[in-house]
């Protein structure tokens, strides 16, 4: 069988259904000058993140931060770790890494980002401590035009300090020949 | 229970319509801001020269989490408080470049009531003006019906299909 005919799915990929990763958690408790950075950086100026005094008469009691925040905010380089800027690390990574994800496609394949689906529960507020929780939910092949294409399918799953789930993301890597 | 000027409810939105749309002028100064408040280290992001002589891109790349912020911006002030930005999904089919005016824009698709509250589904999309570079996506959002009570907050995890 060539190896464009062999199923991409292996017993040791399909495997790593359900595995879970580390957890990450924030180094930082959120602060409103967080807050305040992220909600300029998006250029949201919602009352909701930074009017005390509007925000108590809300739903949402008290100032909180947007849908997607704890996304970027665990992902804050702790301090005492090496820094990427100076080693010359090549790619993005939280601390405490995720080469537990390292799926063992074939060499040959080039991984991209298919998508992400967030489902937001809860706004984090400052105060919390967010930590991201991950597992594999999911991989599948399907046929492209060029050839065969991998998906992965990872939930993370973002809490605060009490375990109250603020949001998942569902997030989705594909290899493609 | 909600009373008119409460905000959108569900009765008001109808399949086929556009939603308020939104732009900005995508710049590097904005993708660098980004890159620092959200400590974002991959190089492709604000590295010009690592962009364009090492990838072979044409710029520095826009980061898929700032539009899907953008998104959601666009979303939360459709819906207003009383309603709730439920789920976001963008498909990174392309890449957004800076010197562009990026368009952030949604049109509701389908509308369901379920229980006490009313789900609306919309297309979504980050595009740039030329019309060249288009990030696609889907989503949901919980509106409340007239004089019906409002979304909770937090919105239940288990309402979720």
């Amino acid at each position: 069988m060539s190896e464009s005919a062999a199923p991409l799915i292996t017993d040791e990929i399909r495997a790593m259904i359900g595995k879970e990763g580390k957890s990450i958690t924030s180094c930082d408790d959120v602060s409103t000058g967080d807050i305040r950075r992220f909600v300029q950086a998006i250029m949201d100026e919602s009352r909701i993140y930074y009017d005390t005094t509007h925000a108590t008469k809300t739903k949402y009691g008290g100032i909180v931060c947007p849908g997607s925040f704890p996304i970027t905010f665990v992902r804050r380089r702790p301090p005492g770790s090496s820094d990427p800027l100076v080693e010359g690390e090549k790619e993005d990574a939280a601390p405490g890494e995720r080469d537990w994800l390292q799926v063992p496609w074939p060499p040959h394949m080039q991984q991209f980002h298919a998508y992400s689906e967030l489902y937001v529960y809860r706004f984090a507020r400052p105060g919390d401590r967010i930590t991201e929780r991950t597992q594999i939910t999911d991989i599948y092949e399907k046929k492209g035009r060029t050839g065969r294409l991998g998906f992965i399918v990872t939930d993370k799953t973002f809490i605060n300090q009490k375990g109250e789930v603020l949001c998942v993301e569902r997030y989705c890597d594909l290899v493609r020949e | 229970m909600l009373k008119k000027g409460d905000g959108l409810c569900y009765e008001e939105v109808q399949v086929g319509e556009e939603i308020p749309s939104q732009s900005v002028e995508l710049t590097v100064p904005i993708m660098v801001r980004w890159c620092g408040t959200a400590e974002i280290r991959r190089r492709v992001h604000y590295d010009y020269e690592y962009a364009v002589k090492t990838l072979k891109l044409p710029n520095i790349v826009g980061s898929g989490w700032w539009t899907q912020a953008r998104l959601f911006k666009l979303l939360h002030d459709w819906a207003g408080d009383t309603g709730w930005v439920l789920r976001i999904k963008h498909e990174m089919r392309s890449s957004l470049y800076p010197g562009n005016t990026v368009i952030f824009s949604g049109k509701v698709t389908a509308k369901s009531i379920k229980g006490d509250f009313g789900y609306v589904d919309l297309d979504v999309a980050a595009r740039q003006d030329d019309g060249k570079r288009l990030v696609p996506g889907t989503a949901t959002v919980v509106l409340p019906l007239r004089g019906g009570r409002q979304v909770p907050y937090p919105f239940p995890t288990n309402e979720v299909n």
